[in-house]
């Protein structure tokens, strides 16, 4: 084998490839970009009444009040009582709805003792509403411990909608009610699923 | 509401992570789990009523005079008076004699003055002084029932008795009276106007409960003498109350009669009921 000398070009050589550009390796870069929206129902306006009998409402975003005009005659005979309540909703995803009656029915604070004799001490009502046009979610109060929550009813899909609930008085005349201010609270619940 | 935006980069580059903070204006009012909930709170205000309602309420009359002539009255069972509360309230019962005063000529109530601050001339009538005509009991019972700003209500039937007991159903047909905010009283009168003569004060008269219902008594004791201060009872509906006289021996109606004697020219008993309002 012929030995060939090739030191200074060699060194000529390299030094001309390290002036020349040179693609050695191509690689990408990716981002995944990821955004968490929760799941949220919220009611999106002031709601209102309507139908009321015997009732006035004061209707405001959170909390709203119903006054019951005369809750019995003279001599202490309930008097029947009516309102429709309308709220308007969002779920951005599916949801179910429920209607709970805290004190399960409207009851005096304190209550006056009774020593003789019938006397009522609750006053009950039916309510029953619907998400969005849904099977209907209702509970009858019944003037026992409290709360009293109705039925879930689910929406399958997300939606923008209304929450409408009817609420009727359970007439009882039997005997008189005690003097005193009743009040209950029914909560109108939308939770995401 | 928070968002999160996560940043990750190949294995070459370091993760780079993210988080962005912010509030949406589309979520004011959503509560930490999401859900959304609206309340509605329901009131109604059940006003105080009293009412009293008779059931058959009949006088009777029964017991003699220190001169030997019948005139206690009572309210015989069966029957009484009902009376409904809805709310705590206060009951008396006084008796109410008025007396022929020779310094007056008039009559003058010797009852107490009753809880609810009336006099009891509200009730008592003065009559005519008679002369010496032969005795006759002459009784009317008036129920009388009044609020304030309304029209009383006013019944009263008479009729002559003798040694014979008689009954006059009264209250009944009046029909119930309910005592109306802010402040109601009710009333009802036995009233013995004529000639009763000349007799001593010794009836005294019980009240007392039928225990039909296994009430206690409401006011149980005599009611001679000053009125029984009104007691503050619960709400209830008193089933039944009525009012009996019980004579005196004759001892004691003769030591009575030594201490006090006046011409009777009415008697009265009233029932105050008044609900606090």
């Amino acid at each position: 084998m012929k030995q060939v000398s090739i030191g200074w070009r060699t060194s000529a050589l390299l030094a001309g490839l390290a002036a020349v550009p040179v693609v050695a390796w191509a690689t990408d870069q990716n981002i995944d970009v990821t955004a968490n929206v929760p799941k949220f129902c919220q009611f999106t306006s002031v709601p209102g009444f309507s139908g009321t009998i015997n009732a006035t409402g004061v209707a405001a975003l959170g909390t709203s009040t119903v006054s019951v005009d005369a809750a019995s005659s003279s001599s202490g005979v309930m008097n029947d009582f009516a309102f429709t309540f309308t709220a308007n909703a969002t779920c951005n995803t599916p949801s179910k709805f429920h209607l709970t009656s805290l004190g399960n029915g409207l009851k005096p604070s304190p209550s006056p003792g009774i020593a003789s004799g019938t006397f009522l001490n609750h006053i009950n009502y039916q309510a029953s509403g619907k998400w969005n046009g849904g099977a209907a979610s209702a509970l009858t109060t019944t003037g026992g411990a409290g709360p009293l929550t109705s039925t879930d009813r689910l929406q399958a899909t997300a939606v923008a909608g209304q929450v409408i609930v009817d609420v009727t008085a359970v007439l009882n005349t039997t005997a008189p009610l005690l003097a005193g201010t009743y009040t209950d609270t029914l909560r109108l619940s939308l939770e995401p699923q | 509401m928070l968002v999160g935006l996560a940043f990750r980069g190949t294995r070459l580059m370091p993760t780079i992570g993210a988080a962005l903070a912010f509030h949406s204006p589309l979520c004011p009012a959503v509560a930490q789990s999401n859900g959304a909930s609206q309340e509605i709170r329901i009131q109604a205000t059940v006003p105080v009523f009293c009412t009293l309602r008779a059931t058959g309420a009949r006088l009777v009359i029964s017991g003699r005079t220190d001169k030997g002539e019948p005139v206690a009255l009572a309210v015989g069972s069966p029957g009484g008076i009902n009376v409904e509360c809805n709310t705590p309230y206060a009951m008396s019962l006084d008796r109410i004699t008025t007396l022929y005063s020779r310094n007056t000529r008039g009559g003058v109530a010797s009852a107490a003055v009753p809880a609810n601050g009336n006099a009891a001339a509200s009730v008592a009538q003065e009559l005519p002084q008679s002369d010496d005509r032969a005795f006759t009991v002459q009784v009317a019972l008036a129920s009388r029932f009044a609020t304030p700003g309304s029209a009383a209500v006013e019944q009263q039937c008479a009729f002559a008795g003798g040694d014979d007991d008689a009954g006059c159903d009264v209250i009944g047909s009046a029909g119930d009276v309910t005592l109306a905010p802010p402040r109601g009283r009710a009333q009802f009168a036995l009233v013995t106007p004529g000639d009763l003569d000349e007799r001593t004060i010794s009836d005294t008269v019980d009240l007392d409960e039928i225990a039909s219902a296994g009430s206690p008594a409401i006011l149980p004791g005599k009611l001679l003498g000053p009125m029984k201060p009104a007691l503050d009872k619960p709400a209830r509906e008193i089933t039944t109350a009525s009012l009996r006289t019980t004579p005196v021996s004759p001892d004691e109606a003769a030591r009575r009669a030594a201490v006090r004697r006046a011409k009777v020219i009415s008697e009265s008993l009233r029932l105050s009921v008044s609900g606090r309002f």
